[in-house]
Formats: structure tokens, sequence, C-alpha cells
């Protein structure tokens, strides 16, 4: 978790964040916390920086008298998703609603904006054309009064609540240094269509839409890191587990190492943070183990070797060296690290008898997994020297299968807390909990997408 | 061994017609691979899963004698992969049609919906093996078998409690 507090050093606000994540991440090591409701958690007051949000003034033509509304909407939403700069309500605005001219090398009313309580003001004016919608707009310190950044941004004009969510991720940048993630996709699969099938969601929890539909058992999405396509499993006519790439354009469609490990069933591809390999999941022997192989399937390297021992769930270092992974090597299902030639393997897990699904935060400080306890999962976070353990989503109820945001504040996981399995994302500093998705069918097996690229 | 039917433990039971072909081998049986069809329209994402279409070509001619398979499946233990004692008789059975028909099966291992998807699959792959290496044991070749996992993805009873979850702790035999 990086935090750049920019320009906001003697700010009491920005130490309130920053003792938040410390409390919740220090302590309790090892420690099984105590049971306590999460569940729709807004952080305090104090704990986030508030943003002044202007209406953008409208010179796009013709004329939509709802278009800036709803743009601003959008943006407080995708802010609201962030949950580093919540939107200053706009009662309590001393500055004017509406953008009327952008403010060019300086600001004279700094003082009525830190007097409304917004450590932050942004501005800015709708124009395009042809289709598209172009929002250009600025962002303010306003205790130092000093311009962080000014962003231009151009969409088809369908997509306003998506380049209302952009803005808000260029917003929290602005801020803080590190993109907000309310403007990614989430993988998952789901049985909405009666197959488990995967599906692709915008990180808010709208537009959920099918990225296949072939009628066959699919599991484990990982996204390109590219973000262009999704690697899945499924399983061919002859019955054996095999690896496909659904596609929108950036990747081939289609099935993949097809001349790897012909014979035995694959159950699991994952990708290197670079693109240029996969970790994959496979049986030779007598149990799974996990490969290194090429994006081109030329160069197979076995990782794991050892008998009938069960070696599965590779999690991968952002910095491509090492690999998290599960392993029952002592009998019971362990979260392990191996440096990436298989050697130097060390058990970082010992809370329960069981562990699974590792997955390693973007910064590569933490390793989010599933912990088993009286047969129901909860979610920890371990440092990678496995000194370190704390609760990350504890309930009665089964919390299962994280995955990070490409921004490492949340982690988005299922749980079946309401029934069937739905997608929730917890924000790792405050826990607030926030429901994706609400179908009666079972949705499951989330894998977080990458940063969009900038246009 | 508990016979259930009326619901789809059935599956357990599968009848297969085995074409035991007179100069050996399925030589009517033919596997076509269709590259990546990119064509699909209507969505943002192009997919490729539909290959490996097996077309099965019998000729009729070729059929000198047929055999009626009855295999059955057999259970597990929670978290467990040994061979239980109920299933001892089931596999001997199994074994001897095997064995006497020459048939090619594969295994297919499955796990109840406890526990993570991952190790699951492997669980299930672990039973699959458990029982490809008992039936070696009772004399079928290991050429003859293949193994593979569902884990939790492909339930024969469902629901949420171990009057379903036992009849998911399974190997199913599926003539190939």
């Amino acid at each position: 978790m990086r935090f750049r507090a920019l320009g906001f050093s003697g700010s009491r606000t920005a130490w309130c964040v920053v003792c938040a994540a410390l409390f919740c991440l220090a302590p309790a090591a090892g420690v099984r916390a105590e049971e306590r409701p999460i569940i729709e958690i807004h952080p305090g007051k104090e704990q986030a920086f508030r943003v002044a949000v202007q209406v953008f003034r409208d010179d796009l033509l013709p004329e939509n008298p709802k278009r800036s509304a709803r743009l601003l909407e959008a943006i407080e939403q995708g802010l609201d998703f962030n949950g580093v700069l919540m939107p200053l309500a706009r009662e309590a605005f001393l500055g004017p609603q509406v953008t009327t001219e952008m403010s060019g090398g300086r600001r004279y009313d700094c003082a009525d904006w830190t007097q409304s309580g917004a450590d932050a003001l942004v501005e800015g004016v709708i124009n395009g054309g042809g289709g598209e919608i172009e929002v250009t707009y600025r962002v303010w310190d306003t205790a130092r009064c000093t311009q962080l950044a000014r962003e231009r941004k151009v969409r088809p004009a369908n997509e306003l609540h998506r380049l209302g969510a952009a803005v808000a991720d260029d917003i929290v940048k602005a801020f803080t240094g590190t993109r907000g993630s309310a403007d990614t996709e989430i993988a998952f699969i789901s049985t909405r269509l009666g197959y488990r099938e995967v599906f692709v969601i915008d990180a808010d929890g709208r537009n959920a839409r099918a990225a296949t539909k072939s009628r066959s058992i699919k599991a484990f999405p990982d996204w390109l890191p590219d973000g262009g396509g999704i690697l899945y499993t499924t399983y061919l006519k002859s019955g054996m587990p095999d690896l496909f790439v659904t596609s929108r354009g950036g990747a081939r469609a289609g099935r993949i190492l097809r001349d790897v490990l012909p014979q035995w069933p694959k159950y699991r591809g994952v990708f290197s943070p670079d693109g240029e390999e996969l970790a994959l999941v496979a049986t030779i022997g007598e149990a799974s183990d996990i490969f290194r192989v090429s994006r081109n399937g030329k160069k197979v390297l076995r990782l794991t070797n050892n008998g009938s021992v069960i070696d599965v769930a590779p999690s991968w270092s952002p910095d491509g060296q090492q690999i998290a992974f599960v392993s029952d090597r002592t009998g019971a299902p362990q979260i392990y690290i191996m440096d990436r030639d298989g050697g130097n393997a060390r058990r970082i897990t010992y809370q329960t008898n069981y562990s699974a699904t590792p997955a390693w935060s973007p910064d590569g400080r933490w390793i989010a997994y599933g912990v088993r306890t009286e047969g129901e999962f909860d979610l920890y976070l371990i440092d990678p020297a496995g000194e370190v353990n704390v609760p990350l989503v504890v309930h009665r109820r089964n919390d299962e299968y994280p995955s990070w945001s490409p921004d490492g504040r949340k982690v988005v996981f299922s749980s079946d807390r309401r029934g069937r399995p739905d997608l929730y994302v917890v924000d790792v500093n405050s826990q607030r909990v926030q429901r994706l998705t609400s179908k009666a069918k079972e949705n499951t097996s989330a894998a977080w997408g990458p940063f969009p690229k900038q246009k | 061994m508990t016979r259930r039917t009326g619901f789809s433990t059935r599956l357990a039971t599968i009848a297969a017609v085995v074409a035991l072909a007179a100069f050996g081998g399925m030589t009517g049986c033919t596997t076509t691979s269709e590259d990546a069809d990119t064509t699909d329209t209507g969505s943002e994402f192009q997919q490729a899963d539909q290959e490996e279409v097996e077309v099965v070509e019998v000729v009729e001619t070729e059929i000198v004698e047929a055999v009626v398979l009855d295999l059955q499946t057999v259970y597990f233990d929670f978290d467990k992969a040994n061979i239980r004692a109920d299933a001892r008789p089931v596999l001997r059975s199994n074994g001897d049609q095997l064995r006497t028909s020459g048939a090619a099966v594969r295994l297919e291992g499955n796990t109840d919906e406890r526990g993570s998807e991952e190790y699951n699959l492997a669980l299930g792959e672990r039973r699959a093996m458990s029982v490809k290496q008992y039936l070696e044991n009772l004399g079928v070749p290991a050429s003859q078998m293949r193994t593979v996992s569902f884990g939790e993805a492909k339930p024969a009873v469902a629901g949420h409690s171990e009057e379903a979850w036992r009849y998911n702790r399974r190997v199913d035999f599926q003539v190939r």
C-alpha cells in the first residue's frame, strides 16, 4: 500500500488514514481474531479525505441537460468505491457548485474550500463531438492551493459512467500517487446461464456480461497482464481439462499450450506479471504439480516433484521471482513460497490445518489467502516471511478465493453469507465490504483485471 | 454397496456397448481438431473452446461382438482418498469386467463442495489415482485407464448437507 500524502504532511486526516492502515495490519500476528460484524461499515469521516467535485461545465452539443449531472454522479460513485477521497456534501460548498471558467495559474478561493471541509477541489469542462465525449479537469490541493493534476480524457459518448469512474481514479492518483480501481474489470465464474461460464463485471458492480457461452465447465479465469484477454480452464470433449483464451482482440482466441504435456490433464494456468510465462498446474505423475512454461510453450520446467503430494494454486510475486502455492506435503494443505526455479520452498502458514488460494498483493508485501476454521473459510493477510498474519475478512460463513485490485487497496472474494455465493469487495484499510453481484446463481472464482490502458 | 435409484447416482451405472473390432482398435473413430473460430459475434469477447469435436463413425461391419459393461461408482470419506471397505467388492467387479473386455476407461474423480476449488480438483484426482492403483493391483493393465478430476464442479447430487456430499465424493467410470 504505497501512500504518498501529497502536500498533506501536516494534515490530521492524513495521519488518521495512516494510523488506520497500521492498526489494521500490524498487531495480532498469528492470533485468531474475535469474530466481528464487518458488513457495510463505512469509514469514519476522519479516516477519509474530502473532495469537492464541481458540476463540470457542459460545452458539448447537442445540449443534454442531464449529462453533467450524470457524469458528476459517476465520479462521486467512483470516489465512493475507491474510499480514499469521499465526496464532500454539496450543501457544504462555500465556493461555486458549477465550474464556470477553469482556473489557469492560480486560485483565489482556496480558503472557501478548506473552510468547506474540502481537502481537494475538482473542476472541469465537458466537450467533444463525433460520438465522443471529452472531459478536461484539474485537481487542486486546497490546503496548499496548488494544482495536483490536469487531465484530459476521451471516451465514446455511451460510456459516460466508465468515464466518470476513470476521472475518480485519476483524482485518487493525483492525491495519493496510485490510481484508483473503479475503472477496472473483474472476471469470474457464474452459473447464471446454467453452466459455469466466464463472466466479466465492472469493478463497481455494473455491466455483468458473459465472456464465454459454450456450455462446458469453466474454471480459474486469469487475465492476460495487458488486459487483452482472459485465460481459463475448460474440459475438452475427450474429458480432459485444458487451457483456453477468450480474447478482446489483444490476443488470439482459442486453445493455448496445445503441445505442452499433451497427454496429461492441465488444470490451471496463471500468467506471470510480465506475461511472458505461465505457472501451470498439471498432473503427469501421481498428483498435481506446478510447472513453469514459456508463453509459446517451447520451454517447460517442472517446479515441484513430490510423489503423491498435491502442489497447486500458484500465485506469482509481482517481480516474477517467486511463486506462492498450496501443498499438502505435511499432510494438510498449507501455503508455501518457492523461487521461480522451484528451489528454496518454505512453508509460511501454520494457523489451522487447512490454508488455500494464495494471492500475492501488487506491492509484494502481502499474500491474501483462505484459512479454514471449523469448516468455514476466512480471509487473512500474511507477509511473505510468514511473520505477520492478520485477519482481512472474518465472518461465520465462507469467504474464499481472494484476488487483489491492481492498486492493492482492495480484495475481491466470494462469500456464501447470503446463501449462494456472490462476489464482494473488501477495502483492505477500512475493511468496508461491498457486494458486487446479486444474482441468485453462484458467482465465484474472481480475478481482478489490470488497470485499463490510459487514453 | 448401497444402491439408490431414482436419482442421479444412476450415473454410477454406465452401460456401454464396446465394439470389439476384429482387426483391433476403433478404426472408425477420428478426431477433428478445428481451429479457433473467432467470428463469434454479439460479444466483445471472442472465444473458441468448441474445438476438439469428436466425430465417431462406427462402421457396422466392424462390430463382431458387443459386451455390456456395468461399472459402478465408488465413494469416499471426507478429505480422504483411501479405498473404503465397501468399495472393494465394487472395484473387484469393475476390475473383472475391465480385464475381460479390455475396455479403456476414464476414472473421473470428484469431491463434495467443501474445501477450496483447486485443492478439491487435486483431491478428486488423488481419488482417481487411488482407484487406478487398486485396479492395477487386481491385474487391470495401467494402459487401459486414464485419470481426470472434476473436483467439486460436477456434483452427482445437488445439496449442501452430508446427505448430498456423501454421493459427490466419488470416482465415476467413463468408458472411452
